[in-house]
């Protein structure tokens, strides 16, 4: 390890459990959990649930992660743990740098809020400041291509390749240290797919690590020097992306997803 | 000790450009949805006012000299309160897309909320100068006491707030609660009728309330032009204190699992 540049993550041990209580009627109130406290009533035993167990990993400059494995298998909550969105309950995680996440539709975004207020205050909770989101907000709508009035309108009014294209856009322009994806690229158009993919890959050029969540292994073996296995939480298997995705699809039965 | 208000602190200074946008984003949310935009905010606390002091300056006849500038210089403060309690309740629920999917802190949405509401207040001040003036209020060098008592609300209140809006995650009804006691401490805070006409053996009620102090401080300064009393000031200081440092605490416990259970 010595001699070569600092890694931008460090993932040691890292584990993440969820606890509550299944109340019958799904939710609980302040009136029956107050009522349950004077009157000494039995609460449900909490239940755990294991997303991630002792995950180890670290990614330098430039590098990229794939992560797979079924749905529930804990890569959402490892992205999440990655930007500092869950706190690991034992490991240690370290970034350094700042964190670009695009999780899901729409990044983020506030469904009431336009576009471009979306996009100013998702630059600002990354930790951009304001002057900087300035300087460069023409270039974040150009790259999300969307007009006048569709930044101005709410985002819950767009299509889920707009919300896309303008969380994308917003990470892209972040300068990120480490760029945090979870399935998304393979929702929009083709033509989009292109430009995000060679963004990205400029990005990484300029020293950003990649860690991809997704079901599209084709994109995974392409864009990941090494891909990281998860089954039920825990590392199945962590190497060079070919090994790892072949021996994934030599284990899971072939999806419907190229 | 980790956390407590001074971490709270911190943290607000850390984000104070998030906070600012965030606080311009509410206030121009709140005035350009309405017909009469900007103005609504003014008509409106006029019109209430118009009404109460109808209802009970002249059919219930409360015998308060001025009873207008009485009924305001309590109403305006106690609008403040109970309207930023309302939505710093629901106000993480309402940040939820940032709070799920970002590294937002969720400290930020109780503030920006009692911050909006603060603004409502100092906009609505110069009516109530204006309306005190029209009815011959002596103004005096006390109303230097008003960025004093104005701070102590909005301690009080961010501390209520950042308790309810966490508790508010895990318990929905939280949100239910809060409406529904609002108004049992409005009636409950010398608004309508002045203090010196609660018997003595309910004067508890009002002593319990710390409401009740700051709006009696709020009439001194603005109503009396006097000095608002040291009891008076120290019960709602006191209150303030412990309403931050609780709210404080209470977010803190529930910070890691706010991302959770929204």
């Amino acid at each position: 390890m010595s001699g070569g540049p600092e890694p931008v993550v460090e993932v040691e041990g890292a584990s993440k459990t969820f606890r509550y209580r299944p109340y019958a009627r799904g939710s609980l109130t302040l009136k029956s959990a107050l009522l349950d406290l004077v009157l000494f009533r039995p609460r449900p035993p909490r239940v755990e649930v294991q997303a991630l167990r002792e995950v180890s990993f670290s990614l330098g400059p430039g590098e990229a992660l794939g992560v797979v494995g079924h749905n529930g298998a804990g890569k959402s909550t490892l992205l999440r743990l990655l930007a500092r969105i869950y706190r690991p309950d034992a490991g240690k995680i370290v970034t350094r740098g700042r964190t670009a996440l695009l999780l899901e539709l729409g990044a983020g975004f506030h469904p009431e809020l336009s576009g471009r207020e979306n996009a100013r205050i998702a630059a600002l909770i990354a930790g951009l400041s304001e002057e900087a989101f300035t300087a460069r907000a023409g270039e974040i709508y150009a790259f999300a291509e969307l007009s006048e009035a569709q930044l101005d309108a709410p985002v819950r009014t767009y299509s889920s390749g707009m919300g896309i294209r303008l969380g994308f856009s917003v990470a892209a322009h972040l300068d990120p240290d480490l760029l945090l994806v979870d399935e998304v690229l393979a929702v929009g158009d083709v033509a989009f797919q292109a430009k995000c993919r060679a963004r990205i890959a400029a990005l990484r050029a300029g020293g950003t690590a990649l860690v991809l969540a997704s079901h599209a292994y084709g994109e995974v073996r392409q864009s990941c020097e090494r891909t990281l296995w998860l089954d039920q939480g825990q590392v199945r298997r962590l190497g060079p992306s070919p090994e790892v995705l072949a021996e994934l699809e030599a284990a899971l039965p072939p999806t419907a997803e190229a | 000790m980790s956390g407590g208000a001074f971490a709270l602190g911190r943290e607000y200074l850390q984000q104070r450009r998030l906070i600012w946008v965030l606080t311009q984003r509410a206030l121009i949310a709140r005035y350009r949805g309405t017909a009469l935009g900007f103005l609504w905010t003014f008509l409106h606390p006029l019109l209430l006012l118009g009404v109460y002091s109808l209802v009970f300056g002249v059919f219930v006849r409360i015998e308060v000299e001025r009873y207008p500038a009485f009924l305001f210089a309590g109403l305006l403060p106690w609008w403040w309160f109970a309207k930023t309690l309302a939505i710093s309740s629901t106000s993480l629920l309402a940040d939820a897309p940032w709070i799920r999917q970002a590294a937002f802190p969720p400290s930020v949405s109780p503030l920006v909320a009692n911050l909006a509401g603060a603004v409502d207040f100092v906009l609505g001040l110069p009516i109530l100068l204006g309306l005190l003036a029209l009815q011959g209020t002596p103004f005096s060098l006390h109303l230097l006491w008003l960025p004093l008592l104005i701070g102590l609300q909005l301690a009080l209140t961010l501390g209520l707030g950042l308790a309810a809006a966490a508790l508010a995650v895990r318990f929905r009804d939280t949100v239910q609660l809060v409406q529904a006691f609002t108004p049992v401490l409005f009636f409950l805070t010398p608004v309508i009728y002045p203090p010196d006409q609660v018997p003595e053996r309910f004067a508890w009620l009002l002593e319990l309330n710390p409401l009740a102090h700051l709006v009696r401080a709020y009439q001194a300064v603005l109503y009396r032009g006097e000095a608002p009393t040291a009891r008076d000031l120290g019960a709602a200081a006191l209150a303030a204190g412990l309403a931050l440092a609780i709210g404080a605490r209470v977010l803190d416990r529930a910070r890691d699992r706010i991302p959770e259970e929204l």
